[in-house]
């Protein structure tokens, strides 16, 4: 049975993946910012669903389900809806591409992201490899 | 009516992004008293409004479109606009000045200009047809070529109207990213990608009012003249229109100004082969120009079939020259492609020299070789959509040589990539390139490369003590002339017809370069000149008579170049308050050490002499700060000096 995406379960897995990736860690030695991931209301997703992730210089320090938008105040806000996610992470849609595309929608300093292309395509690949139940 | 003058509509349209609202921005007449219209008075707005420090690609930065008080007056030459907005390369003020009919039809539609904040959460694109103002989904823009968004816009009742579009590698946020409008280009300063960073593909524009002047019967009457001078002046009225800007390839490679081989010399073997002579030979189909335009300087060329828009002269320089290049038909084939993709082919011609150099060297391996032209349409095609490779080189030659090395060697000021003159070869345009507000830039630089090399009477190309006055004069007239909208080609006839002949006996030249380079005390003396000693027009320059008939403004060839003083100097201030420094007016090693023409001491551009002279002629203090008096003298006094040092 797999873990429900955007659970608080669910971002623990993807703190660990990412703490146990050393692509990810090479990929991301000077990486100082933190994010929202949000799949957006639409279909069965009845309220924005957000995950706060903390990166810093190639490890995650923290990862949980967010209900209140304020709580933290992250450097990047991406998000997209339910559909558009599953394509990143069936790797029909590269993150990068996704994001130059306006289909990952990204509050934040979007040219630091596209210049990061390797940090972000490890992280995808941390997801990937949850067992993930999808909504 | 929100002016006293005519020639302007009065209303600049002011578009939230953020919030999808519209409403009016108000611009007061001291204000076009003092700056006309085009870059600087958009550089007053973003004075007044931007934040120093902000992120140019942030929703804090300022996107304007701004029209100028003879756009669209039916005055020759006068389609011009500008954008301008804190660019991304330089980080300090950036503009584009282009051709075309967008600003013809803004005006028409009763707007002098577009001020645009703010970003949209998803891709938008503006539709203004006369008062009526929309903001509208471009998902099924986005991506698309600036050719065909440019169709795809012009649906309904705007078969017939005006578009402005980035391509995808304004989407992509490319450094160097421009702005297309028509055929026609907004190239300098990553305009496209400030568009970019606000989602906003383009803007399409419908206009259907009747644009007023003051005196319309003696206004008609001195066109009349304007467009007689242009059409019987040698250069205007002949060699522009037969060969278009790529007759500068034969003329600059026997000056030995022609950028070859990443800027280490002056001189292209194969040269040629990308004339514009050759050119006209073999694939000319006709000239074409803007609205109003008697010059007609654009060029329709046929290629596999299809008649489709000429390399310009920094085109057929930069991949061409600079690169080892000389296939024609691949260069037109390039030309086509920055368009279609909205990159700027200055920046990128530069860029795609300094990295071939860098593996050549092998300070960083990229498959880039000089003469290799295999590679080269897929090079731009990565560099659009920032992979591999092109994620790098989309950043620019700084970026580059901070990140791999050979700064000694990269061809940028401030950030902004070096156009096609070299600078030892003409020390006073080398000039203009370090102290240019925007960048390397010629055309702001002060275009000294006609009175250094291509004009028919030149001046010393290696005399430095009498550049800088030259320089300060002809900053600000090319200022003043842009600020009133008019296409800078319209200042050649400042050059008489008498010159060009005067230029075929080698005495007479020889006398005039030496009047010419000698009396440069005489032109700082002009430029000292009380305005009351030059309240006056002169036919040589009719642009300051066709702006007091078309608006009514107190107006003479001396206010016109205080405009074109008070503007350049607006500029500074908006950089210096960046934190763009004297630091900045710099050239790269090669062209301040290496010598061009062995064994001539003269041949590397000697800054630090002329440096100081130049900052003393435009009242600035040693650091290339505007002192008091100065400010005072130009009417900037609202400005405190003080904060900025």
């Amino acid at each position: 049975m797999g873990i429900p995406m955007g659970s608080d379960e669910w971002a623990l897995a993807l703190k660990d993946e990412v703490n146990k990736s050393e692509g990810y860690r090479m990929a991301s030695l000077t990486w100082e910012d933190d994010f929202y991931f949000i799949v957006t209301k639409g279909g069965p997703i009845t309220e924005d669903l957000l995950v706060y992730v903390d990166l810093w210089h190639g490890e995650c320090r923290d990862a949980f389900r967010v209900s209140d938008p304020g709580v933290k105040s992250p450097t990047f806000e991406i998000s997209a809806p339910l559909d558009i996610w599953k394509k990143v992470s069936n790797r029909e849609l590269n993150p990068i591409r996704g994001i130059m595309t306006r289909k990952l929608k990204v509050k934040g300093n979007i040219l630091k992201l596209i210049k990061a292309p390797k940090s972000a395509i490890e992280l995808v690949e941390c997801a990937i490899r949850l067992d993930t139940e999808w909504p | 009516m929100k002016t006293r003058y005519k020639g302007y509509t009065g209303k600049l349209l002011d578009v939230n992004l953020t919030s999808q609202t519209t409403g009016e921005y108000i611009v007061s007449d001291m204000d076009r008293e003092r700056f006309l219209g085009g870059r600087y008075l958009s550089t007053k707005i973003l004075w007044d409004e931007l934040k120093p420090g902000i992120d140019p690609l942030s929703p804090e930065n300022i996107f304007i479109v701004m029209t100028a008080p003879l756009t669209g007056t039916r005055a020759p030459s006068t389609s011009r606009y500008d954008i301008s907005a804190k660019s991304p390369i330089t980080g300090g003020i950036g503009h584009s000045n282009s051709g075309g009919n967008f600003g013809i039809h803004l005006k028409k539609a009763g707007w002098d200009g577009i001020v645009i904040r703010g970003s949209a959460d998803t891709p938008v694109y503006i539709e203004i047809n006369d008062d009526v103002v929309q903001i509208k989904n471009a998902d099924h823009l986005w991506g698309k070529d600036t050719h065909t968004s440019q169709e795809l816009m012009k649906t309904n009742d705007f078969k017939k109207a005006a578009t402005m579009v980035i391509g995808p590698a304004g989407e992509n946020l490319v450094k160097f990213a421009c702005v297309v409008c028509q055929e026609r280009v907004h190239g300098r300063t990553g305009m496209g990608s400030v568009m970019g960073s606000k989602n906003l593909k383009g803007l399409v524009v419908k206009g259907s009012k009747k644009i007023d002047v003051f005196q319309p019967e003696k206004f008609k009457e001195h066109t009349k003249k304007w467009i007689k001078s242009l059409q019987g002046h040698p250069a205007t009225g002949e060699t522009v229109p037969k060969l278009g800007t790529s007759m500068f390839v034969a003329l600059l490679q026997r000056a030995n100004a022609l950028p070859t081989k990443n800027f280490s010399r002056g001189t292209f073997e194969n040269y040629n082969q990308i004339t514009g002579e050759t050119l006209a030979k073999d694939h000319l189909i006709r000239n074409y120009g803007c609205q109003s335009c008697p010059i007609q300087c654009g060029r329709v060329v046929k290629l596999d079939g299809q008649e489709i828009k000429g390399p310009e002269y920094e085109i057929m320089c930069l991949f061409g020259a600079n690169l080892l290049i000389n296939d024609l038909d691949a260069i037109i084939r390039w030309n086509r492609e920055l368009d279609l993709l909205g990159l700027d082919g200055v920046s990128c011609g530069t860029v795609l020299g300094f990295a071939m150099e860098l593996n050549e060297k092998g300070i960083w391996k990229n498959n880039l070789e000089f003469g290799k032209k295999e590679n080269i349409l897929d090079i731009l095609k990565l560099i659009a959509h920032r992979e591999g490779i092109g994620n790098d080189l989309a950043e620019g030659v700084k970026y580059l040589s901070e990140k791999y090395g050979g700064t000694d060697f990269a061809p940028h000021v401030k950030g902004l990539e070096l156009p096609a003159y070299q600078p030892q070869a003409a020390v006073g345009h080398a000039l203009g390139y370090a102290t240019a507000n925007r960048g390397a830039c010629h055309l702001d630089g002060g275009y000294m490369i006609y009175f250094e090399a291509t004009g028919p009477v030149t001046l010393e190309q290696f005399h430095h003590r009498s550049k800088p006055a030259w320089v300060v004069l002809d900053q600000n007239l090319l200022a003043a002339i842009s600020s009133g909208g008019s296409c800078l080609f319209t200042s050649w006839t400042f050059v008489p017809a008498i010159a060009f002949k005067a230029q075929k006996s080698k005495i007479i030249s020889f006398i005039i370069r030496k009047i010419l380079t000698y009396t440069w005390p005489s032109i700082t003396g002009l430029l000292k000149l009380p305005l009351v000693f030059l309240k006056f027009h002169i036919p040589l320059l009719p642009h300051s008579k066709a702006i007091a008939l078309a608006t009514g403004m107190d107006m003479s060839f001396g206010k016109l170049i205080r405009i074109g003083d008070r503007g350049y100097t607006m500029e500074k201030l908006f950089n210096l308050r960046e934190g763009i420094r004297k630091k900045d007016d710099k050239l790269a090693k090669r062209f301040t050490d290496d010598l061009l023409v062995k064994g001539n001491k003269n041949s590397r551009v000697q800054l630090d002499k002329m440096l100081p002279q130049y900052y003393k002629i435009r009242g600035w203090d040693e650091n290339g700060v505007p002192k008091e008096k100065t400010l005072k003298k130009l009417d900037l006094n609202f400005v405190d000096i003080s904060q900025l040092n």
